[in-house]
C-alpha cells in the first residue's frame, strides 16, 4: 500500500493550516484559530489538521520538534 | 450506530509534507502518522473534541501536544505543574491536563476512546504535526507494530503482546 503523495497535495499551501478528509483538503487558514473556526461554522467534524511548514521549514528534514 | 471494527487496525505511514520535490535532497520521508481526536471540556453542543494529525513516537515517554490543541478543546492546562523537557538540544515545559482520546480505524467510524495525561508545550514552531503519541497515554494502550517494509503500522488490544510473546 503506498502512501498517499502527501507533499504533492499540500504544495501551495505552504505555512497554512489545514484540515484533511483522507487525502482531501477540506479547508486551510493562515492560523489555527481560524482554520478551527472554519471548521465549525462548516460543521466539519471528520476532518484531521496539520500545519503545512514554510518554504523556509522545507530546507531542513525534521528529525525531532523544533 | 454502528460496532467498532475488531483490533488489529492498520493504517498506512504518511508522507512528511518535506518530502520528495519538497525536501532539500529530494527525498521521500514517511512517517506512522496517525488522526487522533483529543475530546476536552464541555461545550454548548456537547463536548469540544478536534482532530489532528498525529507521531507515533515511541521515543516520546509521554503523549505532548501543541498549545493551540489545548485552547481549541477547550483545556487548561495546569500552569504550576511543569515539566522540562530537552528537545533538540533545547529545554520546552510542557504542563499536564487529562484529556479523553479517541483512535477510529477510520474518521466517522467507532474509535477507542481512554483517558490520559497530556503534556502541552508552551511553545510549539514548525513540526506540521500537533500531537507526538509516545509510551504513557498510548504505548500502554495498545500494542503497536511498525512495519517500515510495508510502510504500515498496526494497532492492536495491549494484551496482544502477551499473547504472542508470552511475557506473563
Amino acid at each position: 500500500m503506498e502512501p498517499p503523495r502527501l507533499a504533492e497535495i499540500l504544495r501551495g499551501l505552504e505555512g497554512k493550516w489545514v484540515a484533511l478528509r483522507g487525502t482531501e483538503v477540506v479547508a486551510a487558514a493562515s492560523t489555527s484559530d481560524a482554520l478551527f473556526k472554519q471548521l465549525r461554522s462548516k460543521r466539519i467534524r471528520d476532518a484531521s489538521v496539520l500545519r503545512v511548514p514554510t518554504e523556509q521549514e522545507h530546507e531542513a528534514e525534521l528529525v525531532g520538534l523544533g | 450506530m454502528a460496532e467498532r471494527r475488531p483490533f488489529p487496525w492498520v493504517f498506512p505511514y504518511q508522507e512528511d509534507p518535506t518530502s520528495g520535490a519538497t525536501h532539500p535532497r529530494g527525498r521521500f520521508v514517511y512517517r506512522p502518522v496517525v488522526s487522533i481526536t483529543l475530546i476536552g471540556a464541555e461545550g454548548p453542543d456537547g463536548p469540544e473534541e478536534s482532530s489532528f494529525h498525529a507521531l507515533v513516537n515511541s521515543g516520546a515517554e509521554r503523549v505532548l501536544a501543541a498549545p493551540g490543541v489545548a485552547r481549541q478543546i477547550g483545556v487548561t492546562p495546569d500552569r504550576h505543574d511543569p515539566t522540562p523537557l530537552k528537545i533538540g538540544g533545547e529545554t520546552r515545559l510542557v504542563h499536564p491536563a487529562d484529556v479523553t482520546l479517541r483512535l477510529a480505524p477510520e474518521p466517522g467510524l467507532p474509535g477507542w476512546e481512554w483517558r490520559a495525561e497530556v503534556g502541552f508545550f508552551s511553545e510549539w514552531t514548525s513540526a506540521p504535526w500537533q500531537v507526538l503519541l509516545g509510551q504513557v497515554g498510548f504505548f500502554d494502550q495498545f500494542t503497536v507494530t511498525f512495519s517500515r517494509s510495508a510502510l504500515q503500522l498496526a494497532i492492536e488490544h495491549a494484551e496482544r503482546f502477551d499473547r504472542r510473546f508470552g511475557s506473563d
